[in-house]
């Protein structure tokens, strides 16, 4: 095989919007955007979100698919490649390497969060968390995240559901671009959206119930209105916190999926004359009508009617996973009905959250597919499953040292900060080096619609600026501290140090690869993109 | 639910589901929406 075979191309527009929206909608939709709109400033949360994803989301959005579409007119389906387009300078392929360590690295982790939603969809079929109380279903997910403790699981289960999670995401990959990630998004996209949309009108349709505070009955009732009540009320000082608007562009950044690379994968399969700029805003949009209409109104809501506001604030401070696999399962245990609406809204809510897991990861997967075919002429398949093989590896770290925070310094380092340096670098590259102009004029080679003009400001000055402030936010808030293991037991020390040093090595590894791949283009007699 | 909250709600489910109804009836119209070329064309 040659890498000068034709590219593979999107086999239509809504399969690309379909693949571009499923990469975006995420868990982070359905668990992460009701904790964030709750604990910060309820309804008012909503003015800076909607600041930040005009400000930032949309226009990152345009430029991701900019630099994608363009990197994908010379071949380039990754960050390496794409960068070296843009800017003139030999250290900007090295820069790139940031576009295929970030996907490859959540990858990793985020296939293994990924096979506890399918785990947790087959103890919804087999009752497995029927009847249990909420410490029940603690010790059922503990028992699940720590191999030592075997109350309730065998050591074998999460690396069973591991395999088969990571089986099916290389083997979707591997079928290709139109055949695999397409098919999966049109069948599994509009499952996600038919599942939620079901549970959302079931949650609404709750009838109130008493409310019980520590076992003691307040006399109150407490329905779905009351929990949407509780996170949709404004509190006017939230505006003035900086934390607050940091957390909603925070937020806006993560359910959009800018900065981990895939958004400039996909975009590369676009030809020159292929719209961008309708096709992003429809991304963007499709995926904040899963966040705020279904993801806003399922998990609160239904939460606060069977555990009433008190009983929420306690859920929802103990995380996105509490509120996933703990809190929800014993809604569904309460659910009027029976047995059968608990196993059919645990099915429904558990695979809903498959599904939006991994129409994600597949595309996580995609840079360094594209960079091995690309640059080492390796066939698509090859390339799926060498892959697979090292996220199965890798993988193996996360569920036996996950209680030691293995897969917390990934989530922090690559998951969360390094996804702000890439997009920021991405910006500038983009509008800066590139230049406003250029941009500007790829951005709207082939668009169905034109961009408002006032964007080009936003894009060349506010959104890298804005950028700017989240890393220094976070540099001193979060970064420094986590880089210093401040607040983190020392028992867990090592395995984080280990955690560290493995991500260093993949990166160094990258970094030997991209050298590699440049070193093989010089070779004389092997024109770019022939194999040796 | 209050007045509040409830204006809230109902201005974000609207600025959402309005953006996502005039992009995909902009979609619909425009020529692009037909079926492009099999997948492996080249450029």
């Amino acid at each position: 095989m040659t890498e000068n075979a034709p590219r593979e191309r999107w086999g239509s527009r809504i399969g690309l919007i379909l693949a571009m929206a499923g990469n975006a909608v995420g868990l982070g939709n359905f668990l992460r955007f009701p904790n964030q709109l709750t604990q910060n400033g309820g309804g008012t949360f909503m003015i800076p979100y909607f600041v930040a994803f005009i400000l930032v989301g949309i226009p990152l959005m345009w430029i991701e698919w900019g630099v994608g579409r363009h990197g994908g007119q010379y071949g380039e389906g990754s960050t390496p490649g794409m960068f070296d387009r843009l800017w003139n300078n030999p250290l900007a392929k090295y820069v790139g390497v940031l576009g295929l360590f970030l996907p490859i690295v959540v990858l990793i982790y985020y296939c293994y969060i990924e096979s506890w939603t399918l785990a947790w969809t087959f103890f919804s079929v087999t009752g497995a968390t029927r009847g249990l109380d909420q410490a029940g279903m603690r010790q059922f997910l503990g028992s699940y995240q720590d191999l030592a403790n075997g109350t309730v699981h065998g050591f074998w289960t999460p690396f069973v559901f591991f395999f088969i999670t990571i089986f099916i995401n290389f083997w979707v990959v591997s079928r290709g671009l139109s055949a695999g990630i397409e098919r999966l998004a049109k069948i599994g996209m509009p499952i996600l959206f038919a599942f939620a949309a079901i549970l959302v009108i079931r949650v609404l349709t709750l009838d109130a119930r008493p409310e019980i505070v520590n076992g003691v009955a307040t006399g109150r009732m407490v329905g779905p209105w009351q929990g949407l009540n509780w996170m949709y009320s404004p509190d006017w000082s939230a505006l003035h916190k900086p934390s607050v608007w940091l957390a909603a562009a925070g937020q806006i950044f993560f359910t959009l999926s800018v900065g981990t690379g895939s958004l400039v994968a996909y975009a590369s399969y676009l030809r020159k004359k292929d719209d961008i700029v309708l096709s992003g805003l429809a991304t963007a949009a499709t995926n904040e009508t899963a966040e705020v209409v279904l993801g806003g109104s399922l998990a609160i809501p239904a939460i606060v009617t069977f555990f009433g506001v008190t009983g929420a604030v306690a859920i929802a401070k103990g995380g996105t996973f509490d509120l996933g696999f703990v809190a929800m399962p014993l809604v569904f245990n309460q659910l009027p009905g029976g047995a059968i609406m608990t196993m059919l809204a645990g099915v429904m809510w558990f695979g809903l959250l498959f599904f939006a897991g991994i129409t994600s990861s597949v595309a996580m997967a995609t840079p360094t597919l594209s960079f091995m075919e690309e640059h080492f002429g390796w066939t698509r398949k090859r390339s799926a499953w060498s892959i697979g093989s090292i996220a199965i590896l890798l993988g193996l770290c996360h569920i036996i040292w996950y209680t030691g925070g293995f897969l917390a310094e990934w989530d922090y380092w690559a998951g969360t900060f390094g996804l702000v340096i890439l997009a920021l670098i991405e910006t500038i590259l983009f509008m800066w080096v590139f230049g406003p102009e250029n941009a500007w004029r790829e951005l709207h080679e082939g668009a169905s619609i034109r961009i408002p003009r006032v964007f080009k400001f936003i894009m060349t000055y506010v959104t890298p600026a804005f950028l700017l402030v989240m890393m220094g936010w976070w540099t001193v808030q979060d970064a420094i501290p986590t880089l210093l293991y401040k607040g983190i037991p020392e028992s867990e020390h090592a395995t984080r140090t280990a955690s560290r040093l493995v991500m260093l090595g993949l990166l160094v590894l990258q970094l030997f690869l991209i050298r590699a791949a440049w070193a093989r283009k010089r070779r004389p007699g092997l024109a770019r993109g022939e194999v040796a | 639910m209050s007045t509040g909250a409830l204006l809230f709600m109902l201005a974000a489910w609207a600025f959402v589901l309005g953006l996502t109804a005039w992009c995909f009836w902009q979609l619909m119209r425009s020529p692009q929406d037909e079926k492009l070329p099999p997948p492996g064309t080249s450029l």
